[in-house]
């Protein structure tokens, strides 16, 4: 082999070598992505009902019920969504109403936390006056109104506890007494 | 012996194991390539029925209003088209003008396409001409126009009907020529104001307000200003301050104006009474949690509203109220948490001055069972089952405030303990298919029909608004119109969904 020949050589195996297709790969392996954060859901107050904060009503037990909706927006679709219903929390802080919005796998959930008042049945809204009606919406666990943290597994094979988050809506109810003309 | 168990356990579940999804049926392109009765939706031919009724709720710088929509025959992509702007013009008149001042605006009524569906709207407004902007979804309403000014009697307005769109009507205030003013007191006992001033306010016996309703002053004294003439059976209304959590809702008659000159006394001014006692369920066993009222007239004749109370652990509880206005005046309601065996309570309760200790036991809440099976019959496993009072079991009886949620077992039945009343039970949507509501009068325990989950069909349509705007983030929600078993109709909510960016919603229903 000639000078020249070896000299060509060894040219061609360095712009191969500087393509690049030969370097090292990277020797470390990209871990998973911790969970994603919990977000808070959200109670669309451009469509409550009744759509004023305040309401005006009679308390004759011939009154048309009084129905409250409450539609909620939670970004994280697989969350489930608890809401619990109070009359007077300042008064009595028990809920009236707890219960669970369906899934549809949509941000925009398919139905609205509800509460639906009869007059004819004992309760503090046929007392005239006024009144305070309050959504509490969550997408953790409540204990009394307060979500709980959810358990989730990091990366590393640890436990860690993600935020959930309630919301609330209020409605100032003024009663007053006798029959639905 | 364990693997057996297991092995027959799988062969039990079947085709439910992995909980069974619907058959797509092919797609189709047009209800013409339907079979005859069918439409074509995005996931197939079906029928949903032809008495459909949307009711889209919109959100404008108006207000929130709804308009109803009767669908027609459904099928992939409706177009629901909404009014530019939902409203009722209101003019509030007085004499040959507009009425210039601080008025508010009340509209109650119902849906006039959606049977037991009540609808409000409310505002206060000020412009000087007189006419007013109410966002008022369609419907039929009474409406009434209550002047700030208490020297103006409100005006009403009844079968006031609200289209889709722009409507308007005019309320007349009476003129100053043509209102009474009058003087009165209000007391507690002769010589003795309330502790906390009462409301005042002349109702007529329909329930009509012929006056404004205000808050007497400190001694008492209070005028009121109305029509020229009070009708028969017009009452002067007491209601308890705010505060008195106590007090009731005394009435007087007032057919004649020469009534004010002597002082109304509520004869409520007495010391309050404490009623104690515990709660117990139908075995015997204290019930926690439950809400207690004593409803009723009271001393003086007035009917008050106490509670609620609430039952703790031991089923004990405590409550003040004024004693009763004559034996057997006030009954005790007892509202025990959903899902307890007990139910719910009503009975008088005798309350004389020295107050009332006692326990009271509950009926036996009815247990309400049922099952839900897949179309092919097999058992639906894990499904939710939610029932909500929306009427009376029958006259007489109290409706209950609150419902109950189940699930279904392997086998596919669900027990839930309800309380006497007409319930709309929907079982939830399970996998691809739509949630089955029904309305059921339940007067005892026993079991429900069985259902059987059928295939969905997801209605599709565009919103949009008159000029082609997008409707967005719209409330869409679809009723059917129900005979019930006592003749009277009322719409069963099917589903419902919010609209997205683009104007779109899609909502799964139950074919028929």
């Amino acid at each position: 082999m000639s000078g020249g020949t070896l000299l060509r050589s060894g040219l061609a195996l360095t712009v191969a070598l500087g393509a690049g297709c030969l370097l090292p790969q990277e020797d470390h392996i990209l871990e998973d992505l911790p969970p994603e954060m919990n977000q808070p859901p959200r109670i669309l107050e451009n469509l409550l009902q009744p759509a004023g904060r305040f309401v005006s009503v009679r308390n004759g037990a011939d009154c048309p019920n009084l129905t409250f909706l409450a539609p909620v927006s939670d970004p994280d679709v697989g969350d489930t969504i608890i809401y619990n219903f109070y009359i007077d929390p300042d008064i009595d802080p028990a809920f009236v109403k707890q219960s669970q919005l369906g899934n549809n796998g949509q941000a925009d959930r398919p139905d609205p936390a509800t509460l639906e008042v009869s007059f004819a049945t004992p309760g503090p809204l046929q007392r005239p006056g006024e009144h305070v009606v309050e959504v509490l919406v969550s997408d953790g666990t409540l204990v009394n109104r307060d979500p709980q943290p959810r358990p989730v597994r990091l990366p590393d094979g640890g436990i860690g506890f993600d935020t959930t988050y309630a919301v609330t809506y209020a409605w100032v109810v003024t009663v007053s007494a006798g029959g639905c003309p | 012996m364990r693997r057996v168990v297991a092995v027959a356990a799988l062969a039990f579940a079947g085709c439910n194991l992995f909980g069974e999804t619907p058959t797509t049926s092919a797609p189709c392109n047009g209800d013409s390539s339907c079979p005859s009765g069918q439409s074509c939706f995005v996931d197939g031919c079906g029928r949903l029925g032809d008495d459909l009724i949307a009711e889209v709720t919109t959100s404008a710088p108006t207000g929130v209003t709804a308009v109803d929509i009767p669908l027609g025959r459904p099928h992939s992509g409706l177009n629901l088209v909404l009014p530019a702007q939902q409203l009722l013009q209101v003019t509030s008149r007085r004499g040959a003008n507009g009425y210039p001042a601080q008025r508010q605006l009340f509209a109650s009524g119902t849906s006039s396409l959606l049977p037991g569906v009540g609808r409000y709207a409310q505002a206060t407004d000020g412009t000087v001409s007189g006419v007013s902007p109410l966002a008022v979804s369609t419907g039929i309403y009474t409406l009434q126009v209550s002047p700030l000014d208490v020297t103006v009697p409100p005006a009403i307005l009844r079968s006031v009907a609200v289209d889709a769109g722009l409507n308007t009507a005019t309320v007349t205030l009476l003129p100053a020529s043509d209102v009474t003013t009058v003087a009165g007191l209000v007391l507690a006992a002769p010589g003795a104001p309330e502790a906390i001033p009462p409301g005042v306010q002349l109702v007529a016996a329909d329930g009509t307000s012929l006056s404004a309703l205000i808050t007497a002053n400190g001694s008492g004294a209070f005028q009121l200003s109305f029509g020229t003439a009070l009708p028969a059976g017009a009452v002067l209304q007491v209601t308890p301050g705010t505060g008195n959590l106590l007090g009731g809702t005394a009435t007087f008659p007032v057919d004649d104006a020469g009534r004010f000159t002597q002082p109304f006394v509520v004869g409520d001014g007495v010391p309050a009474v404490t009623v104690q006692g515990t709660l117990l369920g139908p075995d015997g066993n204290p019930v926690a949690g439950a809400s207690i009222f004593l409803q009723g007239l009271v001393v003086g004749g007035a009917v008050a509203t106490v509670g609620p109370a609430r039952t703790s652990d031991a089923g004990t509880f405590s409550l003040q109220t004024l004693p009763q206005a004559d034996a057997g005046t006030l009954v005790l309601s007892a509202i025990p948490p959903p899902g307890s065996a007990a139910g719910f309570l009503t009975t008088p309760a005798d309350v004389p001055p020295q107050g009332l200790v006692g326990s009271w036991m509950c009926p036996a809440r009815p247990l309400v069972q049922g099952s839900v099976a897949y179309p092919d019959g097999g058992p639906a496993v894990g499904v939710g089952v939610r029932a909500d009072p929306v009427g009376p079991a029958g006259p007489g009886i109290p409706q209950p405030p609150a419902g109950a949620d189940g699930v279904t077992d392997q086998t596919g039945q669900f027990a839930v303990r309800l309380d006497p009343a007409l319930y709309r039970l929907e079982v939830q949507a399970q996998g691809g298919y739509p949630a089955l509501p029904g309305f059921f009068r339940i007067q005892g325990g026993g079991m429900l029909p069985d259902a059987a989950l059928v295939v969905g069909r997801t209605l599709t349509a565009n919103l949009r608004r008159d000029g082609g705007t997008v409707v967005d983030q719209a409330l869409v929600r679809i009723y059917r119109p129900v005979i019930l078993d006592d003749g009277t109709t009322r719409a069963l909510l099917l589903g419902e969904a919010v609209s997205n960016s683009s104007g779109e919603v899609g909502i799964l229903l139950p074919t028929r």
